[in-house]
């Protein structure tokens, strides 16, 4: 059972709070446009307005375009990077923690180490042009 | 023989131009009539009035919001007995009833802010015709939003439709509690926000905010909105790897990702801001070794470096000028929000204006001092007559608006930077992000280290 006090006292329940009422604000802003149109009768011959916008044309084809695989190899890319954050930060708290020479020296070399590995990624990216984008 | 003529006479009608009204001088309103010889001064004045009277009414109506929410439901308790944990609940939101309030009224003022600013940088008025000056323009803007017909475009995915300008404003408003943990100096009705991780709470729900984008161009059935939202997602995550490594070469010299807690590290002065490498300068007893001035002066170069890096790097991830590929309207007519309209429309807007409030905040509390103003015995008389007051203690609240003003400086700094640049190409964009800042923030991350180690901080 959950001390219900308590929990509203958490910073915990600010974030949830915070998201829930983010959420509803923005729904009820969104939901109040239609509101008023229905409300003072705004918005006629919607036949034409509701088609899709195309500098004026009547649009072209299918809307669900094929795009570039570009963007899918940067997003691969992008996980390998976004990994290692969740390793470096720990480390660069453990940093500025521990006092003895011995110990700082020791972590940063195994920073040069995982950097080094990264960049050696990061090079190997560049040469096989996956950071090419035409 | 005539071309040689008519350059002649161009050119001493340009001299005759210039003589007579000097360049800063000419003033047009939209009528295209000329305002010869407007002072500027004095059109200065008007636009620091006019934003003088919105930074007022945002910080206000956040501040009345507060005491408003608590007063009123202590009042309502008391006269209806009602169970005292509703009082209670009133202190525990009371928060968000500010955020709440603060975000429309913030938006208003960032968009005049813009507006006026970026015509006083092109020498035009701007606008001048809603109030005095143009004082009233973004509330009828506001206004005009709302009585804006709500258009679905055909085969649009109807539920993604409707979420997605939702979706992309609650992260903006998420990111106001490790904010609000500073602002709040953790008084009253702040206490109950404290944010150990403030600084990896704000890259996760800044990160969010790409989601919503995506959502809006994929649902709008519209080629322009699906581009527009591929690309912000494409350009989110390319900037969010240097970003988020110049964060950690910060969290390296600070030692801390709690922002309150950089923030009060940086209460006895300006030589104590991390922008002036944090009081390292002060204690010169400390570099009696002969290797370690060098690192010092690299220690200061770096600093810089970082802060630089975080403010680029986090104009790319709110899609300014000159990173705002999605929204280009060159290209892409305007992007993700091309099909929205209404009071959706200005939703996207809000978020965005908020999203570019917060990053300056951040960039405020990581570098500038936070809410405090740099000289030690200004900052503690501005407090000490508010520690006690009818209404509890007060000493938040000039910490809370010198942090305000601060970040409305780096905003106008992002305004002046829309003014000057010219938009990147897509390429250029990936191009920057991943051959030039990923492998400099990877060397400062390492140099930070390097300091560290070596250097008593």
């Amino acid at each position: 059972m959950i001390d219900f006090k308590e929990f509203i006292n958490s910073t915990l329940f600010q974030i949830y709070l915070f998201c829930a009422v983010g959420l509803v604000f923005g729904a009820i802003l969104a939901t109040l446009s239609i509101v008023v149109q229905k409300v003072f009768k705004i918005g006629k011959n919607r036949k034409i307005k509701n088609q899709v916008y195309e500098c004026g044309m009547k649009p072209l084809g299918k809307s669900n375009i094929q795009f570039d695989i570009k963007y899918y190899v940067f997003a691969l890319m992008f996980i390998v990077f976004d990994v290692e954050f969740a390793f470096l930060i720990p480390w660069a708290l453990s940093l500025s923690s521990v006092e003895a020479i011995k110990a700082k020296l020791f972590l940063l070399t195994e920073a040069f180490i995982f950097i080094a590995i990264l960049g050696a990624g990061l090079y190997y990216a560049w040469k096989k042009k996956a950071l090419e984008w035409e | 023989m005539e071309a040689a003529q008519s350059q002649n006479i161009s050119e001493s009608a340009l001299k005759q131009l210039f003589s007579k009204q000097g360049n800063l001088n000419i003033l047009q309103n939209y009528r295209g009539e000329r305002r010869v010889n407007k002072p500027v001064l004095s059109e200065t004045i008007k636009f620091l009035l006019v934003i003088g009277f919105w930074i007022g009414a945002a910080f206000g109506s956040g501040v009345a919001a507060v005491f408003g929410a608590i007063t009123a439901t202590s009042f309502i308790v008391e006269t209806y007995n009602l169970p005292s944990w509703i009082a209670e609940f009133a202190v525990v939101t009371s928060p968000l009833a500010a955020v709440m309030l603060f975000v429309p009224v913030n938006a208003k003022l960032l968009v005049l802010l813009e507006r006026k600013l970026l015509s006083l940088l092109t020498t035009r008025l701007g606008p001048n015709r809603v109030g005095p000056n143009g004082l009233l323009q973004t509330l009828a803007d506001a206004l005009k939003l709302l009585f804006k017909e709500d258009i679905v475009p055909d085969k649009a995915d109807k539920v993604l439709f409707f979420l997605a300008p939702a979706l992309f404003f609650t992260p903006s408003v998420i990111a106001f509690l490790p904010i609000m943990s500073v602002a709040g100096d953790g008084i009253g009705p702040f206490a109950k926000i404290e944010f150990p991780t403030s600084l990896l709470f704000i890259i996760a729900v800044s990160s969010l905010a790409v989601m919503g984008l995506i959502m809006a161009g994929w649902a709008s059935n519209n080629k322009y909105s699906l581009m527009g939202g591929l690309r912000s997602a494409a350009q989110a995550i390319s900037y969010e790897i240097p970003f988020v490594l110049s964060l950690v070469a910060f969290v390296i010299l600070s030692g801390s990702l709690n922002l309150k807690e950089i923030a009060d590290s940086q209460a006895g002065g300006l030589l104590d801001w991390n922008i002036f490498a944090a009081g390292s300068l002060l204690n010169i007893e400390n570099y009696s070794n002969l290797w370690s001035i060098p690192l010092l002066g690299l220690l200061i170069v770096l600093v810089l470096a970082i802060a630089f890096l975080i403010y680029f790097c986090s104009l790319a991830e709110v899609n300014r000028i000159p990173f705002d590929l999605p929204e280009a309207e060159s290209e892409l007519v305007s992007g993700y929000n091309t099909e929205f309209t209404g009071m959706k429309f200005a939703l996207f807007f809000l978020a965005e204006y908020t999203n570019l409030f917060i990053v300056s905040t951040v960039l405020a509390i990581l570098f500038f001092g936070g809410p405090y103003i740099g000289i030690p015995f200004i900052d503690e008389a501005i407090r000490k007559p508010l520690l006690e007051t009818p209404l509890g203690n007060l000493s938040w609240l000039p910490g809370t608006f010198i942090l305000l003003n601060k970040c409305y400086l780096f905003i106008a700094l992002a305004i002046w930077i829309r003014a000057t640049l010219p938009r990147f190409r897509s390429d250029q964009l990936m191009g920057l992000a991943w051959k030039v800042l990923i492998p400099i923030s990877l060397v400062v991350v390492l140099l930070a280290a390097v300091c560290k180690t070596f250097l008593v901080i």
